[in-house]
């Protein structure tokens, strides 16, 4: 090889060297502050790492565009992780994640009531960042993620707040698609949204499975006053009707009550008929449900 | 762009290496020699050392054979079915910086089990991007791999974001170039050349190595530095004194290497020795008054120490704080206190509190983890690497339970359930191809007598160190440098970095181990050949190049 080729070569790939490191800029932008977060607020939140992060500084974006999180409570970090000049560890906050950001504040901000099931919801805490915890920022925020099964999120348009009582609220709902073998459907359904085609809808009232509740006629009463109570009414309309199924869990047997449409063609107007046996929507009132 | 043959000493006369004669003894004992012999004369490294001739049908041969290289590798990963090594969670860490982020199933378990190469275009906010847990920003070398795999992606019509498909492509070619390098720097007769990088090729395409090609981790930036620093150091000695291009080669591949991986900083002695190992007869070329040659002779190698050093400072210096505290739990929580006779007294030498005692065998993420403890903001005071290693200083019994287990983990070379092939591969989910399992074997048959290991370095270390008395050839104090690099980044590990992630820390020390068979060889090679010294010929100045 000629000696000038070799040089040449020699100041290419040193060059090159140089490009590599200087374009090896990380491109991660410092994003929005994270001290004062708003409850309200919504988010596009698309990786596992964007997730499990600390802090979570991604401008804000508007809950009418595709966003996959929303800020349901904002709460102030307890002492003594609060009392640290620098921010806490990332397994010491998130750790606080069960209690601060607890299903009660966000069953409240969805305006559940006490029957209403819901599926594909996750929620993360995000702590502020490094340099906001410096300057004295404490606040701890809670987002509710719309999800999938295996926690995917998934994007929505929806403002989550209130949306239970909502002409919307079939997206959170919990329901169950169960398999239909020889004119009989199975015991257990897996979970779907409402949205989705299903059997039956979950309405958040479950017991053991018992010799006292062994035959279908003693699970049907026992459900009876939770369905009641689901659909704002005093007697079980016609057209529709209990389908508790059974969900074994590590060998444990446990009713989960349910209704359903009486016929699969049932008179309801909400939710419609998708295929033979299963429908889509909620059979729940659109002005909430009956307390007590 | 390598030489073809090694800089010619002015003063040394070159030695010419021939098979050793056949002594005929009885008739089993003959045929052995016999086809030593007939190896020897077809393999053998024939005239090496300062002031060899070239050989003259090297002309194109380092180009060939690096041309080979790269297309076995290329063959080896992509045919009939893409394979790579799957992410296990913290291939994000540095790929993110490029802008991009990973198409996969959101479970670890569902994306552990294949590869997902397909990286799409993200941006990134704050913590999103970096060391998991702390966001802080992960350098390494290998972005100067993941930059060209990221402009050939949308080439090769894989989408506009990065496909660590493209980065295997651009880590083969790679490999080719050094494998090119390597011939034109290794000594010897062609076929002995193309011998010792044929084996080379053969150690790197194991599953356990090369499927690192094809996955956003930075271990190909560690095995791809540690061969350039291999073909560098040979230039270098091969030069008989240090000129400013073979030691600036050194520089750049030593600067590569040690910022691959903050582990790949234990080269930096090895490669120090290395560069202060000058050749008997470039030293006995230092005269008094002749300020130039003590220039060249040590002054310019004890500068590029300083630059390594100062690179290898400055890696360390941006490594995430983060990073080290993890390191350093490990090391305290999973490393001395579960396999300690007394895990009190361990925890008051450290000056920690008796209470973390109940953390002893856990990881950060663990339930019992010790960041629970009220007194963790201790940990961060107290823990140092200093401290560890002073630990390990005056508790040298510790060292043996620790490398025991070192052994088992770098014969281990497996990463867990991480899955080699691409979900629609119609493979299983965690299926690891094996197709080149050569040092897998190898390594699974020592494990049977874990102690073989300790004999393949003695072994290589001692030819090395007769090679390199012999000075004829830079392969022996290659040799010598790789086995000890090996034990430094095994005990860096080993003291430094913990146990839960021990056998994916012990890849490039399992690597390093792998190529003292090359090295073996090339030493068999060598010492199995008689060696003539021939008269004095004459100097030359200019190297010949292909």
């Amino acid at each position: 090889m000629p000696r000038s080729l070799a040089k040449w070569a020699r100041s290419g790939a040193a060059a090159l060297l140089l490009a590599g490191v200087l374009s090896g800029c990380n491109q991660t932008l410092p994003g929005a502050p994270t001290g004062n977060p708003a409850v309200g607020e919504c988010h596009l939140i698309v990786s596992p790492e964007q997730f499990d992060a600390v802090s979570e500084p991604s401008p804000p974006v508007a809950c009418g565009e595709a966003h996959t999180a929303q800020t349901y409570k904002v709460t102030q970090v307890p002492a003594p992780l609060s009392g640290q000049g620098t921010r806490p560890g990332q397994q010491e906050l998130k750790a606080l994640t069960a209690r601060l950001c607890d299903v009660a504040s966000l069953r409240k901000y969805l305006a559940a009531g006490e029957r209403d099931g819901t599926t594909g919801l996750a929620i993360a805490a995000y702590a502020p960042s490094r340099d906001d915890w410096e300057r004295g920022a404490r606040a701890m925020r809670c987002d509710v993620l719309l999800a999938t099964n295996d926690g995917t999120p998934r994007t929505t348009t929806l403002d989550f707040k209130g949306m239970l009582t909502g002409p919307d609220s079939a997206a959170l709902r919990l329901c169950y698609r169960q398999e239909l073998a020889d004119g009989q459907l199975s015991d257990d359904g897996v979970d779907v949204p409402c949205t989705e085609p299903h059997t039956a809808e979950d309405i958040s009232a479950w017991f053991n499975l018992e010799s006292s509740v062994a035959t279908p006629a003693a699970r049907n009463a026992r459900c009876l006053p939770y369905a009641l109570q689901f659909l704002g009414v005093d007697a079980l309309p016609a057209g529709i009707t209990l389908r508790p199924i059974i969900r074994t869990v590590n060998g444990a047997r446990t009713v989960r009550c349910a209704v359903a449409p009486f016929r699969s063609s049932a008179a309801q107007s909400s939710p419609t008929q998708s295929s033979p046996g299963t429908i889509t929507g909620t059979l729940a009132p659109a002005g909430g449900q009956k307390r007590g | 762009m390598v030489d073809a043959r090694p800089d010619v000493s002015e003063f040394e006369p070159p030695t010419r290496f021939a098979p050793e004669p056949v002594r005929r003894r009885n008739g089993t004992a003959s045929a052995l020699r016999s086809a030593a012999a007939y190896l020897a004369r077809t393999f053998g490294p024939g005239e090496v050392g300062p002031g060899a001739p070239g050989s003259p049908r090297l002309r194109g041969v380092p180009a060939l054979s690096g041309t080979l290289a790269s297309l076995v590798m290329i063959f080896r990963l992509f045919v009939p079915r893409t394979v790579g090594m799957a992410d296990q969670g913290t291939g994000q860490q540095l790929l993110c910086s490029l802008g991009v982020r990973n198409l996969r199933p959101w479970g670890y378990t569902d994306f552990t089990n294949f590869i997902h190469p397909s990286w799409v275009p993200q941006q990134y906010y704050g913590e999103a991007c970096g060391f998991t847990g702390s966001g802080e920003p992960v350098y390494s070398s290998q972005l100067l791999l993941l930059w060209p795999g990221k402009w050939l992606t949308p080439v090769l019509a894989w989408g506009p974001g990065v496909d660590t498909r493209a980065v295997g492509i651009v880590c083969c070619v790679v490999f080719g170039a050094l494998i090119a390098g390597l011939v034109a720097a290794l000594p010897g007769r062609t076929p002995f050349r193309v011998l010792i990088a044929a084996l080379v090729t053969l150690v790197t395409a194991d599953g356990i190595f090369a499927d690192f090609f094809v996955s956003p981790y930075s271990e190909p930036a560690a095995f791809l530095g540690t061969l350039a620093l291999a073909v560098a150091l040979l230039r270098y000695w091969n030069g008989g004194r240090p000129r400013w291009a073979s030691v600036l080669m050194v520089v750049l591949a030593a600067a590569f290497t040690v910022s691959a991986m903050p582990q790949m900083v234990s080269w930096l002695p090895a490669v120090a020795l290395a560069l202060l190992w000058l050749p008997w007869g470039a030293r006995g070329r230092r005269r008094a008054g002749s300020a130039r040659r003590r220039w060249q002779a040590f002054v310019m190698p004890a500068a590029a120490v300083i630059a390594i050093a100062g690179v290898a400072v400055a890696f360390l210096a941006v490594e995430p704080k983060r990073a080290t505290e993890v390191n350093l739990y490990n090391t305290v929580f999973a490393s001395i206190l579960p396999n300690s006779p007394d895990p009190v007294a361990d925890l008051k030498w450290l000056g920690l509190d008796r209470s973390f005692v109940t953390a002893a065998g856990s990881t950060m993420d663990s339930i019992n983890s010790a960041v629970y403890n009220p007194h963790y903001p201790q940990f961060g005071e107290q823990i140092n690497r200093g401290k560890i290693a002073a630990f390990f200083a005056t508790h040298p019994e510790r060292l043996i339970g620790l490398g025991e287990r070192g052994i088992s983990a770098l014969l281990t070379p497996e990463l867990g359930s991480a899955g080699s092939y691409m979900v629609d591969s119609g493979q299983g989910p965690g299926v690891k191809e094996r197709r080149v399992p050569v040092v897998l074997v190898l390594y699974t048959a020592m494990k049977a007598a874990p102690v073989a290991l300790l004999g393949l370095h003695l072994l290589t270390l001692l030819l090395g160190f007769a090679v390199a008395a012999r000075r004829k050839s830079g392969i022996g104090r290659l040799a010598v440098v790789m086995v000890l690099g090996c034990w430094a980044q095994f005990w860096v590990v080993l003291i430094l970095e913990g146990q839960p992630e021990i056998h994916s820390q012990m890849i490039v020390a399992g690597f390093m181990s792998a190529l003292c068979v090359p090295l073996l060889v090339a030493l068999v090679s060598i010492l199995a050949s008689k060696s003539r010294p021939e008269p004095h010929s004459e100097p030359h100045s200019q190297p010949h190049a292909v």
